[in-house]
Formats: C-alpha cells, structure tokens, sequence
C-alpha cells in the first residue's frame, strides 16, 4: 500500500530511520520510523515535488514453529490442574466443573489454580508450579 | 490459549474453554503459535451476565467433552 505524503509530510529520505536528523519540515503522524519492509521492497509514490512516503507491512513476519499435541493417555489419573484466568464469572463454571469432574473421576485428584489477571499468560512461577503439580490441565473461562 | 499451549509443550494434555464468541480468534491465536490442533471447548455467550443456574448449566453441559479433550 502507498501513500502519498500531505502538505506536513517528511521530506524523502532514503532510510526512514533518520527521524529527527534530516531536512524533515514537521513530523508526520502516518510515517512511523521503520526501517523495513516484508519484502524489502520499498513503496515510493511521488508526486509534484520530490515526496516519498515508505508504509511498511506491520504483520508479524515469522512462520510459527509448529507444535505436536501432547500424546494423551486412555484416561485421566494423577491431579489434574483447574487453572482459574480471573474473569468474572468464570469460578462459577470452575466450581462446578470442579464437583462434576469429582464425581466422574473419583481416583483424581483435582487442584485450582487462579492466574492474577487474564490480559497476560499466567506467571512463570505458576506455571511451574502447575506442570510440577499436575498432569493433566483445564484451563477456562475466555469470554 | 498461550498457556494451553505451554502446558502442551511441556507434555500435559490441557483443554482451554472459551464462550463461543472467541470461536475464530481461538482458531487464528491457535495457528499463531504453531498448534493449530490445540483442545478447546466453547459454551455459549454470554458469561457475564449469566446467572450461577445457567453458568452451572454451561458447565454440565461440557464434563463430557472436557474428559474427552484429555485422553485419546
């Protein structure tokens, strides 16, 4: 995608990283300093004057390393973790996830686990401790 | 889903649930981190809002489909 730089746009500079050093009239609010592209392809448009504007693509790049699912066994034994993430509502389902999975499994010991906020993975420390703890692990309740 | 992930990787069969609104985001955030298989289970939206009898009936209704995620 090109943009054509506005009246207030940065003069054209062949590395967009050189904010602050260069002739630039007035920083322009769309012209992040980026430094490259996905392809390494840089968009140009110009137009009357010499004005050149570099958008860059912000989408992750990186090919995800691709994971197996962990081989799961004929049936659950051991503990099996009930990890909490803290939104409202959600330790009323654990409560009772908790009292049905007790009831089906009675050979199970069942753990809870609650995360201090669900905006982030839960903690290093927790997670350790949970993998240390358990076998299996539910975590619950995204809405 | 990262920490699903992350208990998958360190070799402990987990489940994650989510309401069902997360439905398409699960399944991008799930190939994101290279696990696009990872187990989940939605119950129905809304959460919230939900009496403790519905919320309790959300949770009835998957016991079975939580065992199931954990075993083959």
């Amino acid at each position: 995608m090109c943009l054509i730089g506005g009246p207030s746009a940065a003069q054209p500079s062949e590395t967009s990283n050189n904010r602050g050093s260069g002739p630039q009239t007035a920083p322009n609010p769309i012209v992040p300093p980026y430094t490259s592209s996905q392809t390494g392809q840089r968009c140009r448009e110009q137009k009357g004057m010499q004005r050149m504007t570099t958008i860059i693509d912000p989408t992750d790049e990186r090919v995800p390393i691709r994971r197996q699912l962990t081989r799961r066994p004929e049936a659950i034994s051991g503990t099996l973790a009930l990890l909490d993430i803290s939104k409202p509502r959600g330790d009323v389902l654990i409560a009772e996830l908790e009292a049905r999975l007790a009831a089906r499994l009675p050979e199970v010991t069942i753990k809870r686990y609650k995360k201090p906020t669900f905006t982030k993975p839960a903690p290093e420390a927790l997670r350790r401790e949970i993998a240390q703890e358990a076998d299996f692990v539910v975590e619950a309740l995204a809405d | 889903m990262h920490d699903t992930v992350w208990f998958e990787i360190q070799g402990k069969p987990s489940v994650f649930i989510a309401s069902n609104v997360f439905v398409n985001a699960a399944e991008a955030q799930s190939a994101a981190l290279g696990l696009p298989e990872v187990r989940r289970i939605f119950v129905p939206h809304p959460i919230q809002d939900a009496t403790d009898d519905e919320m309790r009936a959300k949770a009835d209704a998957i016991v079975d489909e939580v065992i199931a995620a954990l075993v083959d």
